[in-house]
């Protein structure tokens, strides 16, 4: 079990992470959600020793940080890159070298991980010589190849195209079966939801939301309707009936007043829109996501919706 | 501290550095550039002396032929033949101008490489040497010197001196030097030899820290800009970090400089003649002295370096660090002529100064035991001050991206934790 307790950052001028506890069970995964500059970063960096907490406790299965639990650590951080003169091989060796490893098993570790991330063949080739997306494979198979307990993955997912971000998902699903404690970091809403058992939403250093999904979204799980159409939905945001809503090109989600009817709804959007779908839906992680930052923002933030 | 992960650190950057090709090419082409701009000089001039060399002689005064032509059959080529060959052209009968023109139709026909021409108006005497290449400065200075001679002493017999009494009157003075040491003043010919020796040694020194600090400071710029410094530190401690590239790259440029060591040996041959007892005396403080300088400068560079974002802030960083470390090689002679004046002694507590000061200081006159203990505790004082400052700049520099800190931050982080 990875347990932060009430964590505090100060920087300067800027409270970085403010009160941030975090508690990953083994054999789940744990997400930490939220926008950019949220202090996801920040806290991950103390849980991982790299810097050290103002104040707040950080344990590892109820014993502090301390060098035995360093090399039982896998992360991965945000800032990351490889030697890029090096050969793949050789630079996978080193860091295993670092973490303790003998040469040999990290050698058969190596060989293993290389060919499940599909790159058996390049294991004399200079980092330089692979694309971004397989320079990443190599970094996760750096974070993974001492078989830590603890596995903490900061945004592991950008960079890689669908088919590899289905690679990992299916690594992890196997790692959290195996019972082991990953910690995942991500502002992609629509991966937390899919991969994450609990999460804790953080905006500027506070913590939002906290809890399982399931929890999160029926504790959020207002009336909402979800539709797609063609037309200009912008109007949607000023019926009296709704009170937030997330408007995409050709589609919309609506969090309408707790006594509002879709039967309410219809008649003002039916003329100005060529409806093609239109259903009352449990909330998105997304727009849970979007409408609690949004709130305690203050501002709009519909620029930075998520692709999924 | 975890000493395997350091080792397994140093060892990386050691088996990395090492294989690069800009390592290798300045392993093998720095001696081989040092030995060409040495050796080929001379050996070019040498080669100016493989054939003999004729010189015409346009004499008005008509005393200088038979002894010069004398003189010149000591000066030998490495084969035996005479270096050069006189071709008098005789003013007797023929007007000087004549003379001086078939000189030249000689010399423009390239069948005689000059010609010096004496004139004598009015008890004065005039000489000049014509050539295609005037230019030959020792080739003019030995036939200045020789035909100077021959007329002095061509004067004293008209003047009625006797010569054989005049060469005794000025017989030129040697004056050799002696070094007075502890065990007795001894005759040391190899004074100059072994100062060099240590010269050399100090030059050596300043390549090491020079080409250490700068690989330690390109290194730390490398792994700032692609990034791989978060994964370094989540891997082993930041001290682990540093100590690591310290002993590593150390290692690596004491290889280069010893591979140099052995190349020049082996190219010059002599250098054995050179080390005197002398300096195998005072050989443990050198090194001492080296140790700590190298120590200070080590980790004044991983500090600094590990200010650095780019690589051409990290080039005039280490421009500044290495006109402080040349700085000392200015003023050597000055020590060498004074080592005991108030301002080398109270430079040599300047820890910046200190190592190159002492080494220069031991090979010319041993400064006394107080002095030595109080600079060597000076050094460990400011080691000890640089590792601290160093380890808590670095500790949190390098996981600093695109923005330098001000002087005001690094301040804080040295006041803090």
């Amino acid at each position: 079990m990875i347990h932060a307790e009430g964590l505090h950052k100060q920087f300067a001028t800027i409270h970085a992470v403010n009160g941030v506890t975090i508690q990953a069970q083994p054999g789940e995964i744990f997400g930490l959600l939220g926008p950019n500059g949220a202090g996801k970063s920040t806290t991950i960096r103390m849980i991982t020793n790299i810097i050290r907490p103002d104040s707040g406790t950080i344990s590892y299965s109820g014993v502090p940080f301390s060098d035995s639990i360093r090399s039982s650590i896998g992360y991965l951080a945000e800032e990351r890159g490889l030697y890029q003169k090096s050969r793949i091989l050789e630079t996978i060796l080193h860091f295993a070298g670092l973490r303790g490893m003998s040469p040999k098993t990290a050698h058969r570790h190596a060989t293993d991980w290389l060919g499940r991330f599909e790159l058996a063949g390049s294991e004399s080739r200079r980092v330089e010589e692979l694309s971004k997306g397989n320079q990443q494979k190599v970094q996760l198979i750096i974070a993974l190849i001492h078989q830590p307990q603890y596995i903490i993955l900061d945004e592991p997912s950008s960079g890689l195209d669908p088919v590899n971000q289905e690679l990992l998902r299916a690594i992890l699903d196997q790692l959290r079966d195996e019972g082991r404690t990953i910690l995942y970091s991500t502002h992609q809403m629509e991966q937390a939801e899919r991969l994450c058992n609990r999460i804790v939403l953080i905006n500027k250093g506070e913590v939002m939301l906290a809890g399982t999904v399931q929890q999160v979204k029926e504790e959020h799980g207002g009336n909402n309707v979800a539709m797609e159409f063609e037309g200009d939905g912008r109007f949607l945001r000023q019926l009296p009936m709704v009170m937030e809503a997330n408007i995409y090109p050709n589609g919309a989600e609506l969090a309408l007043q707790p006594n509002a009817t879709l039967n309410d709804l219809l008649p003002h959007i039916s003329q100005q829109l060529r409806i093609t779908r239109i259903e009352r839906v449990r909330p998105s992680l997304n727009s849970i996501f979007i409408n609690t930052v949004r709130r305690t923002t203050g501002e709009a933030i519909t620029t930075t919706n998520p692709t999924p | 501290m975890n000493w395997k992960r350091i080792l397994q650190i140093a060892r990386w950057e050691f088996t990395q550095k090492a294989k690069a090709k800009s390592f290798i090419i300045s392993l093998i082409l720095t001696p081989v550039m040092m030995l060409l701009f040495g050796l080929l000089p001379s050996m070019l001039a040498d080669k100016g002396k493989s054939s003999t060399k004729v010189i015409g002689l346009v004499d008005s005064t008509g005393t200088v032929m038979a002894p010069l032509s004398q003189r010149l059959k000591l000066d030998t080529l490495p084969n035996g033949q005479p270096a050069f060959v006189l071709q008098s052209y005789p003013t007797a009968s023929t007007p000087i101008d004549s003379a001086i023109a078939a000189a030249d139709r000689a010399i423009l026909a390239e069948t005689m490489e000059g010609a010096v021409v004496i004139r004598d108006s009015a008890g004065t005497v005039v000489a000049s040497y014509r050539s295609t290449n005037p230019s030959n400065i020792s080739l003019v200075s030995s036939f200045q010197r020789r035909i100077e001679k021959i007329l002095n002493t061509e004067r004293m017999i008209a003047a009625g001196i006797d010569t054989a009494a005049w060469s005794r009157a000025n017989q030129p003075l040697e004056m050799e030097t002696v070094k007075v040491t502890e065990k007795g003043g001894e005759k040391s010919e190899g004074f100059l030899q072994t100062f060099f020796a240590a010269y050399i040694g100090i030059i050596l020194f300043m390549i090491l820290v020079l080409t250490t600090g700068q690989s330690l400071v390109r290194s730390l710029v490398e792994e700032k800009s692609n990034r791989i410094m978060e994964l370094l530190v989540s891997s082993g401690t930041p001290q682990e970090l540093m100590w690591g590239k310290l002993l590593g790259l150390s290692a690596l440029g004491a290889t280069q400089v010893v591979a140099w060591v052995i190349i020049g040996m082996a190219a010059v041959g002599y250098f054995a003649v050179v080390i005197s007892p002398d300096i195998l005396t005072s050989f443990p403080l050198i090194l001492l002295y080296l140790l700590l300088g190298y120590a200070f400068y080590a980790s004044l560079f991983i500090g600094i370096g590990s200010l650095v974002t780019t690589e051409q802030e990290s080039q005039v960083i280490t421009g500044y660090l290495t006109m402080v470390l040349v700085a000392p090689m200015a003023f050597a002679f000055v020590v060498m002529q004074d080592p005991d004046s108030f301002s080398v002694a109270a430079l040599s507590y300047v820890p910046l100064l200190t190592p190159t000061l002492m080494m220069i200081r031991l090979v010319t006159k041993m400064p006394s035991p107080a002095e030595i203990a109080g600079t060597i505790a000076v050094m460990v004082a400011a080691i000890s001050v640089v590792i601290w400052a160093s380890g808590k700049i670095f500790r949190t520099a390098i996981l600093m991206y695109g923005k330098r800190p001000t002087f005001r931050e690094v301040l804080w982080w040295l006041r803090e934790a």
